[in-house]
């Protein structure tokens, strides 16, 4: 009973498994499908469609293949395995057009699902074993109840000579109803397919539609026939990961025992060369009934297992889930390095002419502040030169005069902006257009490095309809930061100049009336003195110097403040630019990237 | 070549001129010309159909060297039998068999016949012991079945060393003695493209497929034997070279068993025979005795693939003697082959047959080459206007944005602006002012504006430039990935991207432009009167002014762009146009402008070439098909004048010679007394007439079997061919009277002799 239960619990287990694996798998093709090649994906799809048609099914059958070329003696193993004859044999190739099926299950409702599970499978011909077989096993153990049931009927299975040739007076036989019974409840079904290398090209369809579907693949060979190309070439190494296979090196009584010892060996040798590690090679005969019953307690214990279904199911979901994960190439190393944003950024900062708008703005700002705060006999001067960032269209933003004691945030600038407004400086030009685009494919190229080129084409097609130099520009141009702003320090300076040069002109007026006065012959001796120097002499000096001397000092000010807000607009249209690459260019290709990582963890899942 | 004259001839077999000159000489040349065309014909794309274009090259020059050429050659040459068919259907034991003598070694181990063995007549050991057919097999002499013995238990033992022992032998000390590279060269010495032998080395390329020649008194004189591998096997090698020897063949033996006779692959290959009408025998072993339903199913098998006149012998399931079959089981086909001997036209409606179908077939395999060759130009085509098609784009948009004026927005316009002020120099005294004072800041700070610009325009037309090119490579290369044929290519991923070289092509390019343009400003300007004024702006300045103007001279621009980029455009030509006058300009321009679309059109051409290249210098023409087709004409032509000629030879000398011998030739009669251990004499002395031989189905005994227990069998046979075609039907009666004469004198006495 505890084994019982552990056995369910086994099965249970396998049967998650599969589910898991059948999810997995969907999950794999749901990411890959735009580039993963198409066999890929149509062997995976069909290979989907088959578990999950099989799972819907009675689990609690066993589907045995009998699968071999033409004349190998599939019918007439299925015949002696039954313990009738059930399936047609015949020396005619070839023989098997006809799928054929032997269930072993003595329930009604068991034989209603293997019914159902024969239908799925296209089977149409069943036959039931029942308790009143006409060759039942006998009472000496199962090596001679399939020894004798090996021997029925066989004389008809051709191939061979007369003279071995027995006749069908089988001894009657009765079973050890233990045993018998084990077996007549297993849920074990034979099909004997039609095989696959003869002229007939149905045949094989057939096959090939069954041996994808069957639960254990029995391999049905012989000794003429065992190293055909098409059955290591085109079957056997199909089916390279399932775990329950069985060849089968039948007639091997045509042998003697020495050629049949290295028949056998020579058989593995190829399995070995094919790939095949799992399979259990045996030597049967339905002539001399060699072999037979190892074949069928093979079967029983698979049946009785349960295992098979899951495992041939998993076998299969594991070959598409490695073939999926060999397509998307190896695991993606997680340092995720910030070096190729760091240079899209930077590029595209450059394309959209950041560095240029930042040269203006640290001139405008000077050419701005050397008015403000310059001397003002000299300043004027730089009112000629034209606003440097008004040649690039950006002179809007420059802050009205009126504005002057406002804080930087006034929203009376962001009236004046039009938000979709394009800066004069570059419109959709071509070099911005083709520094862009460069940009964008030297990020993706360094991002997917290493990946599978059918999905770096898919990327690079993804990528392709971002047309990055219109956001670019409006980023630029509408950035708030460009708004330049009147310090306090220019209202002081500009007091101050005002006042120097008051004092100066004072001075000056001063001296012209004592001059005048002096031609005059008017006495001006008693011109105030302060320190023995006279006072209109100081103050024309002292307005002159002091005015010049702020003049100087603002400047250099002046250098410091351009400086302090060119690298602050600098910043601001770094991360603003920054923040478009990181939304149009970084996501998506980071998205099409874990896209692709979740299509590897999965097709690693199902392939595990 | 003079084939080439003669074929306007052999366009129109009307014309043709009678017997000697469209003979098999004739023939033979037009083969040479075929095999020469085909070594030339490559299948280097990778196109759906130039795997199987590639195998079928490889057949058809295989069948030539092998065999077309010798055959046509020398008609008299000893007729090759090549015994082939699945694998352990016991072609080798048959042989044995039917020599009565271990030449070749049999095995329960598959695949088991890995060289084959050619059993002659000593007395035909001259047309063997050369490279006459066969030329890319080496050759092992005179190994017995004695000598043979010895090797088996290595064989079985380890049969993947095998190969390496079979080298190592060769070179230590087979080759010197046994081998033949000394032999003298044969007639026809070609060299295979594919095959890299040349006849002054045969061994030294062949790497380990050789050609066992063993001579045997057992064969018949004028018959070889070979002894092929499987057509099924699992040795890709194996199954190639048994292909290549079927093709040699003059007759097929072909051997399948009861098991195996529905076979697709077989009958895949029996088909082949059918389509280049091979003479063909087929021989089902191991028969079960009582399963006789197998023979009469495969007989209706083969009338259904046109095998009606392949006559099908009948071993049946026995133990072997000594590891050979009884030899009463394979008299019928010891028989039949010495009556293919000496029958009077026997031999030569065999050879003629085969080599006139092979000779059709390799005509209609040229064809078929024709055909993929055609397919190759389509892919080579499809790839180029790929990469055409990619960098025209990539050239016309190069083009757009040098004339339109879109390059001069940006970093141009803005440096222009630096350089000219306030972009409207020419309309004010205070523009002037500007400009001047621009010009002493410029000149004050050491550093002038205009070199600026040019960097500017450099750096855009190469951005520009840089991104079309690499647009196009993506393009191409995706466009290649797509296609079959461009998949292989795709593999070097360097052509997904542009070439490394382009940065240093393009720079070089750009700078060559801007030289060319200074040049040409300094030239215009010293050549005129204008110097004074050209020195004023400088060289630089109506440098810069020039490429503008270049860049903006045919751009149809609007709206707001020719505000822009018109306005820098216009100021720019202002400024040339007061220094050099307004025609002298528009030349300036249209000369820059020519001198930038001639220097990027080599860049990107220089881009493409990089797809292209590799593409041309596959070497497709168009001329390769033109000249296959015309040569599979000739080839036709040529066996359809020979169909007609040697019957009347043949004819001739049956009449003339030999009016009223029972056999073609007396010599080779005397001979037969050792043919096939004395079946075959034993079977010319029972007859009186060798008129005719035909038989569909034909039983050898069993071993167990007596005459008596062996006529049921042929009974049977008679019944289930009653059914069959009129004329077969018609010889009936007399075979069937006939029979029990020679069952009995052959089977009855043949066992003493043998036992003597």
């Amino acid at each position: 009973m505890s084994v019982r239960t552990y056995e369910n619990r086994e099965t249970k287990r396998r049967n998650a498994d599969v589910k898991m694996r059948i999810e997995a798998l969907h999950e794999a093709l749901d990411h890959g499908k735009g580039w993963l090649s198409e066999e890929v994906v149509s062997r995976s799809e069909q290979q989907l469609a088959i578990a999950r048609g099989r799972l819907r099914q009675s689990l609690d059958h066993t589907v045995v293949a009998l699968a071999g070329p033409t004349g190998a003696g599939k019918s007439s193993l299925l015949n002696a395995l039954a313990g009738r004859q059930v399936s047609k044999v015949s020396v005619r190739r070839p023989t098997t057009s006809q799928t054929m099926a032997v269930v072993w299950d003595s329930s009604v409702e068991g034989r209603g699902h293997a019914s159902k599970l024969l239908d799925w499978l296209g089977v149409a011909e069943r036959n039931y074993v029942t308790e009143e077989a006409p060759n039942s096993p006998n009472t000496e153990g199962k090596r001679s109840v399939l020894n004798a049931l090996a021997q029925t009927r066989s004389g008809t299975a051709g191939g061979d000579a007369g003279a071995k040739r027995r006749d069908s007076d089988v001894p009657k036989a009765v079973s050890s109803p233990k045993k018998h019974k084990d077996l007549l409840n297993s849920g074990l079904i034979v099909v004997d397919l039609p095989d696959f290398d003869s002229v007939v090209s149905q045949h094989r369809v057939r096959a090939d539609h069954l041996t994808a579907r069957a639960d254990v693949l029995v391999w049905v060979t012989d000794p003429q026939k065992y190293a055909d190309a098409i059955f290591h070439h085109e079957y056997l190494r199909k089916f390279k990961s399932h775990t329950d296979m069985l060849v089968v090196l039948n007639q091997v009584d045509r042998l003697s025992a020495k050629e049949k010892e290295q028949c056998l060996s020579d058989i593995r040798r190829l399995l070995v060369k094919d790939g095949i590690s799992g399979a259990t090679v045996l030597a049967t005969s339905t002539t001399t009934g060699e072999g037979l019953s190892e074949l069928r307690s093979l079967l029983e214990i698979a049946s009785a297992r349960r295992a098979a279904q899951g495992n041939s199911l998993i076998a299969q979901l594991r070959d598409c889930g490695r073939l999926i994960a060999e397509e998307c190439g190896s695991v993606p190393s997680r340092t995720d390095s910030d070096q190729p944003k760091a240079q899209l950024v930077e590029s595209l900062a450059q394309a959209a002419g950041v560095n240029a708008i930042v040269d203006a703005v640290y001139d405008s700002s000077l050419r701005r502040s050397h008015i403000a705060t310059g001397w003002p006999l000299t300043s004027w001067v730089a009112r000629l030169r034209k606003d440097p960032l008004r040649n690039l269209g950006l002179a809007s933003r420059w802050l009205p005069q009126v504005t002057k004691s406002r804080a930087p945030q006034t929203p009376l600038s962001d009236e004046v902006i039009i938000p979709t407004s394009r800066s004069s400086r570059a419109g959709a030009d071509a070099a911005t257009l083709a520094r862009t685009s460069q940009a964008v494919r030297a990020y993706v190229d360094a991002a997917t490095h290493g990946a599978p080129i059918a999905w770096k084409l898919e990327v690079q097609r993804d990528l392709k309809e971002i047309d990055l130099s219109d956001e670019l520009d409006s980023v630029v141009a509408n950035s708030p930061s460009i708004r330049l702003s009147r310090p306090r320090w220019w209202g002081v300076v500009g007091v101050l100049h005002k006042v120097f040069l008051a004092l100066l002109i004072a001075g000056l007026v001063w001296l012209a009336v004592l001059a005048i006065a002096s031609y005059l012959r008017l006495d001006v001796s008693n011109t105030p003195q302060w320190m023995g120097f006279p006072i209109p002499t100081l103050l024309t000096l002292g307005g002159l110097s002091a005015g010049i001397v702020l003049g100087l000092v603002s400047r250099i000010v002046s250098i410091v403040y351009a400086r302090r807000i060119s690298s602050r607009v600098y910043s601001q249209l770094q991360s603003g630019v920054e923040e478009l690459a990181h939304r149009t260019v970084v996501l998506p290709v980071r998205e099409v990237r874990e896209k692709r990582e979740a299509c590897l963890l999965a097709a690693l899942v199902a392939g595990r | 070549m003079d084939n080439a004259t003669s074929e306007p001839e052999a366009n129109e077999p009307g014309v043709l001129p009678q017997g000697s000159s469209w003979g098999q000489g004739s023939l033979s040349q037009a083969t040479a010309h075929a095999q020469a065309l085909l070594s030339d014909v490559s299948f280097p794309l990778e196109t759906v159909d130039a795997e199987k274009a590639r195998e079928t090259q490889r057949h058809a020059l295989h069948q030539i060297t092998d065999y077309v050429q010798p055959r046509l050659q020398n008609e008299q040459a000893p007729v090759l039998v090549v015994v082939g068919g699945s694998t352990g259907s016991g072609k080798s034991t048959l042989i044995n068999s039917l020599l009565s003598e271990r030449v070749t070694l049999p095995g329960a181990l598959r695949p088991t016949t890995r060289n084959p063995v050619l059993v002659h007549n000593p007395r035909d050991a001259q047309w063997f012991d050369s490279l006459r057919i066969l030329p890319t097999l080496a050759r092992e002499v005179g190994t017995r079945g004695k000598d043979l013995t010895g090797a088996i238990p290595a064989a079985l033992s380890a049969p993947s060393a095998r190969a390496g022992d079979a080298a190592d032998a060769l070179a230590s000390n087979t080759l010197p003695s046994n081998t033949l590279p000394t032999t003298p060269v044969p007639p026809v010495s070609p060299d295979l493209p594919d095959a890299p032998a040349s006849p002054s080395s045969p061994v030294a390329n062949r790497g380990t497929q050789e050609l066992r020649v063993v001579p045997s008194d057992s064969v018949p004189s004028g018959l070889a034997l070979i002894d092929s591998p499987d057509v099924d096997s699992m040795v890709d090698s194996n199954r190639q070279l048994a292909q290549q020897l079927l093709a040699a063949a003059d007759l097929w033996l072909f051997v399948t068993t009861a098991a195996r006779y529905a076979d697709a692959v077989p009958w895949d290959t029996l088909r082949s025979a059918v389509a280049r009408d091979t003479e063909v025998a087929i021989v089902i072993d191991r028969v079960d005795p009582g399963a006789m339903d197998v023979v009469t199913d495969l007989r209706s098998m083969l009338d259904a693939h046109g095998l009606h006149e392949s006559p099908l012998f009948v071993i049946e399931e026995q133990e072997l003697q000594d590891g050979l079959i009884p030899a009463p089981a394979t008299a019928h086909i010891a028989q039949w082959l010495t009556w293919l001997m000496v029958a009077p036209g026997e031999r030569d409606r065999v050879v003629a047959g085969t080599r006139n179908g092979a000779v059709e077939s390799l005509a209609r395999t040229i064809e078929e080459l024709a055909v993929h060759v055609e397919t190759q130009l389509r892919a080579q085509k499809t790839l180029v206007d790929i990469a055409d098609g990619a960098y025209a784009h990539a050239y016309e948009s190069v083009r757009a944005a040098t004339s339109d004026g879109t390059l001069l927005r940006g970093e141009v316009l803005r440096r222009w602006q630096d350089y000219v002020g306030t972009g409207e120099l020419m309309r004010g005294v205070e523009e002037k002012i500007a400009a001047l004072r621009d010009r002493v800041s410029a000149y004050v700070r050491g550093k002038s504006a205009a070199p600026k610009v040019q960097q500017a325009v450099g750096d855009t037309l190469y951005a520009v430039v840089k991104d079309a090119c690499d647009r196009a490579a993506e393009e191409t290369y995706r466009g290649w990935f797509a296609h079959p044929a461009g998949k292989s290519f795709a593999a070097n991923t360097s052509l997904a991207t542009s070439s490394g070289n382009l940065h240093d092509l393009l720079s070089q390019e750009i700078r060559g432009w801007q030289a060319g343009i200074l040049e040409l400003i300094s030239e215009t300007g010293a050549e005129k009167r204008t110097k004074a004024r050209a020195l004023a702006f400088g060289t630089n300045g109506l440098g810069v002014a020039l490429m503008i103007v270049a860049f903006a001279s045919t751009g149809g621009l609007t709206g707001v762009e020719a505000g822009i980029a018109g306005g820098t455009g216009i100021a720019a030509q202002k400024l040339l146009e007061s220094v050099f006058g307004e025609d002298a300009v528009r030349k300036l321009a249209r000369d820059a402008q020519a001198d930038l679309e001639r220097r990027m059109l080599a860049v990107i051409e220089q881009e493409k070439l990089r797809y292209v290249r590799p593409l041309e210098v596959l070497g497709l023409s168009q001329e390769q098909g033109t000249a296959l087709r015309r040569s599979a004409r000739q080839l036709h032509a040529g066996v359809a004048s020979l169909v007609q000629s040697p019957r009347k030879a043949s004819t001739r000398a049956d009449s003339d010679e030999l009016p009223e011998s029972r056999f073609q030739d007396r010599d080779k009669v005397s001979q037969a007394a050792k043919w096939f251990g004395g079946a075959g004499d034993a079977y010319l002395a029972s007859q009186d007439s060798v008129e005719s031989y035909a038989g569909a189905i034909l039983y050898g005994t069993a071993g167990i079997g007596s005459p008596a227990s062996a006529s049921p069998l042929s009974n049977t046979t008679q019944a289930a061919n009653g059914s069959r075609s009129n004329s077969e039907s018609a010889e009936e009666p007399g075979r069937a009277s006939r029979a029990p004469t020679w069952w009995k004198k052959l089977f009855g006495g043949q066992r003493q002799d043998n036992e003597q």
